[in-house]
């Protein structure tokens, strides 16, 4: 499984700009860095049971980072690590005290995170120039820096895209990785039963720290990439209505798994311009989708897929795939 | 001065004790915030300000046509998207919630436009003067009308049948269902005296500040944190906790800092939440999935 959709991921990744119509690889680019996020959510969301509503301050704080730090001069690379490194150091900093609190509770703590953060982003006009926006950011031209190591410039449509390409299908397999080890393991059993995991003697608290963390970390690479891509960045783009859009990816994406979240954000980023709604109308129809999807279908686009792959399966004669424990 | 913000936060407090009444009774028994109550409230302003535009009549009667209209509107809500999800986790519901948050505010975002409008039959400006207070006549109404309505409510729930009926299923859904009340059909009443509630919120604030789609996201959050102050689901507890956050923000805006005025309620939220998990009154509970 892991292995199938890794290789329909990355030669989905590696045609579609070939045959792109114009603007298409644009909304490509942007959907895969949306799809860093929604698998950092759908990481914390499905393996610790925890709905976040503060990635959205991970990836401003991610963002405005490395907006702040190009524009001072720095090289990409270092920018971007140190980028999801402060976004996970800020989830410690939240994760300890919200984690006290549980299901919907630790959703509305954290909402009011975010909206305090888009305050703070509003009204600190000195460093993040309030609602006029953060502009300028340069291009990464030269991603290790102008040491003459390695030069790699990015700077072309292309090159954008084959940077953005490679860290989301490594967030992939690094979450995918995470979840299927021992770590993994241990948060699913806290998300399923949480007291009897203490009693076992696993560290929940612990744990669940750890999940919101890397979800953090992610969250800040997306951010990163967000800052050099679009280059212009404004406190609402990382406040309530974006986390309610990476929200819907996941619950699209459904059954709040990794290979979901890509799908999800492929759907939620590509169908408005498909069926060419105008983005008056786009939040309406994410809406409508969301509510739709939790009634009708709760594991998303992720179920209709793996049912579709097992009926398939049945047909040809193959055996119906083992099902698995569902993460 | 001081008797001057002690007023003001009086006016605040009430708006969201209105709120957040129909908020305590729809999570006493759905166990959801529905965060959805907020747009109800926006809905509800622009509900008024049309039929006083249309109709022609006068505030009272556009406010009383409003609790109406919305409350039978928030009746076909819960029929419609919640009560599918009735017996799942309580996180569906709560996503459902939020899902209805954005849809509705955009679908007023879309079909009235993001100007801000004032419904006219008010007082306007006029303003009464008395020692060395001044309040205008817009925010008496807003007084004066909530704290009556919230009595009226709050005898309801304490005295009738159907507001027993309401506590009843609020604490013990089977047992309720075994003395033959129907929790469903209780639900969907509640639905529909809280938007109403939140309707009128709406409407006697629209006759004295001014309405627009995105209305509803501060009073909601502020609704909640009212609630989570006096214990989730108590009746009496959301009003009390109205009032005192609304004090504590005109008080705070005045003496600390104004340009951070929202962030109190979420800093008082976020504390109570931390420390007490379960609210400052609020019995704890088992989660259930």
């Amino acid at each position: 499984m892991m292995a199938g959709s890794l290789i329909a991921l990355i030669s989905l990744l590696l045609i579609f700009p070939l045959f792109s119509p114009p603007g298409g690889l644009y909304l490509l680019d942007l959907a895969e860095i949306y799809a860093i996020l929604a698998m950092s959510l759908a990481f914390t969301v499905g393996y610790a049971g925890l709905l976040s509503l503060a990635h959205a301050v991970f990836f401003g704080v991610g963002a405005y980072f490395t907006g702040l730090s190009m524009i001072a001069g720095w090289p990409f690379l270092p920018t971007f690590f140190l980028a999801g490194f402060i976004a996970s150091l800020l989830g410690i900093v939240i994760g300890f005290p919200a984690l006290r609190t549980r299901g919907v509770y630790f959703s509305i703590t954290t909402l009011c995170l975010t909206i305090i953060a888009e305050m703070v982003l509003n009204n600190w006009e000195s460093l993040t120039r309030g609602s006029s926006g953060l502009g300028g950011i340069p291009k990464p031209d030269n991603i290790f820096g102008s040491t003459g190591f390695l030069l790699v410039k990015i700077n072309s449509a292309s090159s954008y895209h084959c940077l953005i390409s490679v860290v989301t299908v490594l967030t992939g397999f690094i979450l995918y990785r995470i979840t299927h080890s021992e770590i993994g393991r241990t948060m699913i059993a806290i998300r399923d039963e949480k007291k009897l995991s203490s009693v076992i003697g696993i560290n929940t608290l612990k744990y669940e720290l750890i999940n919101f963390c890397i979800g953090a970390f992610f969250a800040g690479l997306a951010g990163s990439l967000y800052a050099v891509f679009i280059r212009y960045l404004h406190p609402t783009d990382f406040g309530i209505l974006q986390c309610f859009d990476i929200l819907a990816m996941v619950v699209v994406g459904g059954a709040n798994s990794i290979s979901g979240a890509i799908m999800g954000s492929l759907f939620i980023n590509f169908f408005p311009e498909l069926i060419g709604i105008t983005p008056a109308l786009k939040r309406i129809v994410y809406g409508i989708v969301i509510i739709a999807v939790v009634i009708f279908m709760p594991y998303g686009l992720q179920g209709l897929f793996s049912q579709i792959v097992n009926k398939v399966r049945s047909r040809i004669g193959l055996k119906k795939e083992q099902k698995r424990a569902i993460p | 001065m001081l008797f001057q913000q002690i007023l003001n936060g009086l006016v605040a407090g009430s708006i969201y004790a209105m709120v957040a009444l129909g908020l305590t009774l729809i999570f006493g028994i759905m166990r959801v915030p529905n965060f959805a109550h907020g747009t109800t409230y926006m809905i509800g302003a622009y509900f008024t300000y049309f039929i006083i535009e249309r109709l022609e009549v006068n505030l009272f009667l556009g406010i009383s046509l409003a609790f109406v209209l919305v409350a039978v509107l928030g009746f076909l809500i819960e029929k419609v998207v919640f009560k599918p999800v009735s017996n799942r986790s309580t996180m569906d519901a709560f996503i459902i919630a939020l899902g209805l948050w954005v849809v509705m505010e955009n679908v007023a975002l879309y079909l009235w436009g993001p100007e801000t409008r004032i419904i006219s039959g008010g007082y306007g400006d006029k303003v009464i003067r008395f020692l060395t207070l001044t309040i205008t006549v817009n925010r008496i109404i807003i007084l004066v009308g909530s704290i009556v309505l919230i009595f009226a409510i709050y005898l309801f729930i304490k005295k009738t049948k159907y507001g027993k009926a309401m506590q009843a299923v609020a604490e013990d859904k089977i047992a309720s269902a075994l003395v033959g009340i129907s929790p469903r059909r209780v639900l969907g009443f509640t639905f529909a005296i809280g938007s109403g509630l939140a309707a009128a919120a709406g409407g006697l604030v629209g006759s004295s500040f001014s309405i627009f789609p995105e209305m509803g996201g501060m009073p909601i959050l502020k609704a909640f944190c009212a609630i989570v102050l006096g214990g989730m689901g108590s009746v009496s507890g959301a009003i009390f906790g109205s009032f005192i956050l609304g004090l504590a923000e005109s008080l705070g805006a005045a003496y600390i800092t104004s340009s951070y005025k929202d962030a109190f309620a979420f800093f008082i939220l976020i504390t109570v939440l931390i420390i007490r998990p379960h609210g400052l009154l609020g019995k704890e509970e088992e989660e259930r999935r």
